[in-house]
């Protein structure tokens, strides 16, 4: 295991370079620390307002982040050059996740919307109005559908179109979505601790261990281990075949924000509002 | 542009803080309740709140640590309804049996409490009064506004903690809590513009929901138009760090009203020499 420290704030997201060279993490005090993970020792990108969300794009080559003030930023990678920005959304971005091909980004705010991004031009493609406010993003491996919740517990899925293509209810308030990487499954982490696993509009499997909110989730590549983390200040590894917890971690000593899983599948990164990142080994033990 | 000085303001306000794990809690000050320097917003409180009451509905669990001053002999201490009242009076009661008669005929309505059972009253009978404290049923009263909401909201059914001032006017006591959520928010699920402003103030060491009072000198530099502070324990007066000078002014008052039998002990000012004491 693994600590990381030097952000000042609540870490608020995380990201692995797709070589698995770097990870990025960004704050709530307005930095994005890219970690060079052969020797541990950051970049430090400054920026006006807390990064809430990063990603990097398929290829590697992007960097996309998003702010406290709703600002969508692509900074060049690896020159860390920051190459453009747009004011995608009032009141903040919530989340960002690209499309599995890396020309398509899609973003996600506090004022109820979701919009889809040229990724090279940073032009908006498309807008979703949400009639609730949305809390999540992601496309799936495909590409052909983008998974969208919302705080009111539901997740709806859009085509490449924009259109609606189904909606299921889920118990209470989502903070979470993450997909398997065969696409056959979406997991969804809950205010009360529930962890749904859903194939299309049925429900899966229901996880419970977590008690209270699960604010990140991710996928080994392999499909076989769910990761969470949350309000309670766990990490926990789900068998996902079984559907049952695998283990449980308690390193952090506030609770866990953010969550990223290293591209080779044999590590993962925790981020946590103590202001560290955990690295550790999946098959340890 | 000259420095912002909270006397200059109205001290009846309230301010915001989370605990360790990310709870939110807000605390009315009444007028004389210390607030933590980094929480002191003035009039923004205010809008604060407003926003915060565009959160989703909970339901609260009312909570008698609100009427009950910490180190007193009898525990909960506050009746305001202990005459009557033509105001809304909530009253906790050890059980329902004095007062379901009242339910049955709409003149109160029972609210969820986290301890025993919690009534509401829009207006409490003298008579019916004075029966439930005589016979000792009622274990703290305070007074209830539900019609102020629309200026005031509750944030208890919005997912916070709610906390009050104490003890009114005379010293900068420790605050209650009033009520809990049955399903509290936590910080992450905030907008970043209001996480920011509820956690400028972070009780490091402080659950919400394990700790029926809270003094905020004894976590931070506060603001406060008093120069003396009762600590939680309810046993202690104590200067206010930085009213040192103003609380030995204060000092002999203070201890004239307080230091008889079970009531609080003041604390001498520094450097105080007891009188008739060598110079």
């Amino acid at each position: 295991m693994l600590v990381l420290r030097g952000h000042e704030d609540t870490v608020r997201c995380l990201s692995y370079s797709p070589d698995g060279r770097y990870l990025a993490s960004g704050s709530e005090d307005k930095t994005v620390r890219l970690w060079d993970l052969a020797s541990h020792t950051p970049a430090v990108l400054k920026h006006e307002s807390s990064v809430e969300a990063l990603a990097f794009s398929p290829d590697g080559n992007m960097l996309a982040i998003g702010t406290a003030v709703g600002e969508l930023l692509a900074w060049d990678m690896p020159q860390r050059h920051r190459r453009s920005h747009v004011q995608a959304h009032r009141g903040g971005i919530r989340v960002l996740s690209f499309a599995p091909d890396g020309q398509t980004l899609a973003t996600t705010g506090w004022d109820s919307s979701v919009k889809c991004w040229n990724t090279a031009t940073l032009k908006q493609l498309r807008f979703l109005q949400i009639s609730d406010s949305c809390s999540a993003v992601a496309y799936a491996p495909d590409g052909k559908t983008l998974a969208v919740g919302l705080d009111d517990g539901s997740i709806q899925w859009f085509d490449r179109a924009g259109r609606r293509a189904g909606r299921v209810e889920g118990p209470c308030r989502l903070l979470a979505l993450a997909w398997s990487p065969d696409g056959r499954l979406l997991a969804s982490g809950h205010s009360d601790g529930t962890l749904a696993l859903w194939q299309g509009e049925q429900l899966h499997a229901t996880l419970r261990g977590h008690t209270w909110t699960i604010y990140a989730l991710a996928f080994t590549p392999d499909g076989r281990t769910l990761v969470s983390g949350g309000a309670d200040g766990t990490v926990r590894l789900w068998d996902v075949a079984g559907r049952w917890e695998r283990r449980c971690y308690r390193w952090h000593t506030s609770w866990v924000t953010c969550m990223a899983v290293a591209p080779d599948g044999m590590t993962a990164a925790a981020g946590s509002a103590d202001r560290t990142i955990v690295i550790w080994d999946l098959y340890e033990g | 542009m000259g420095t912002d000085y909270p006397a200059a303001h109205s001290m009846d306000t309230c301010f915001f803080a989370i605990d360790r794990d990310g709870h939110v809690a807000c605390f009315d000050t009444g007028e004389a309740g210390a607030v933590p320097a980094v929480a002191f917003s003035g009039e923004e409180a205010y809008e604060l709140r407003q926003q915060l009451a565009e959160l989703p509905r909970v339901e609260v669990l009312q909570d008698p640590s609100g009427c009950s001053n910490p180190g007193s002999a009898q525990g909960t201490d506050f009746h305001w309804g202990l005459v009557g009242s033509n105001h809304p009076i909530l009253l906790f009661l050890a059980s329902l049996d004095l007062v379901r008669d009242e339910i049955v005929a709409g003149r109160a309505v029972e609210l969820p409490a986290c301890k025993g059972v919690a009534v509401l009253f829009q207006s409490l009978p003298a008579e019916l009064s004075q029966r439930l404290h005589d016979s000792g049923a009622c274990l703290g009263c305070r007074l209830h506004y539900q019609e102020i909401e629309e200026f005031y909201p509750d944030l208890g059914t919005h997912g916070l903690f709610m906390y009050t001032h104490l003890t009114d006017n005379w010293i900068s006591g420790p605050y209650g809590r009033q009520s809990q959520p049955a399903r509290p928010i936590h910080v992450d699920q905030l907008p970043p513009q209001i996480r920011e402003a509820v956690k400028a103030m972070r009780f490091d060491s402080l659950c919400f929901a394990e700790t029926p009072h809270i003094q905020p000198v004894e976590h931070a530099e506060c603001f406060s138009w008093e120069a003396a502070y009762m600590d939680v324990t309810g046993k202690h007066i104590r200067p206010i760090p930085g009213k040192e000078e103003e609380y030995a002014q204060a000092y002999e008052e203070l201890a004239d009203l307080t230091n008889k039998d079970d009531n609080p002990q003041v604390e001498p000012p520094p450097g105080h020499q007891p009188q008739g004491g060598e110079q």
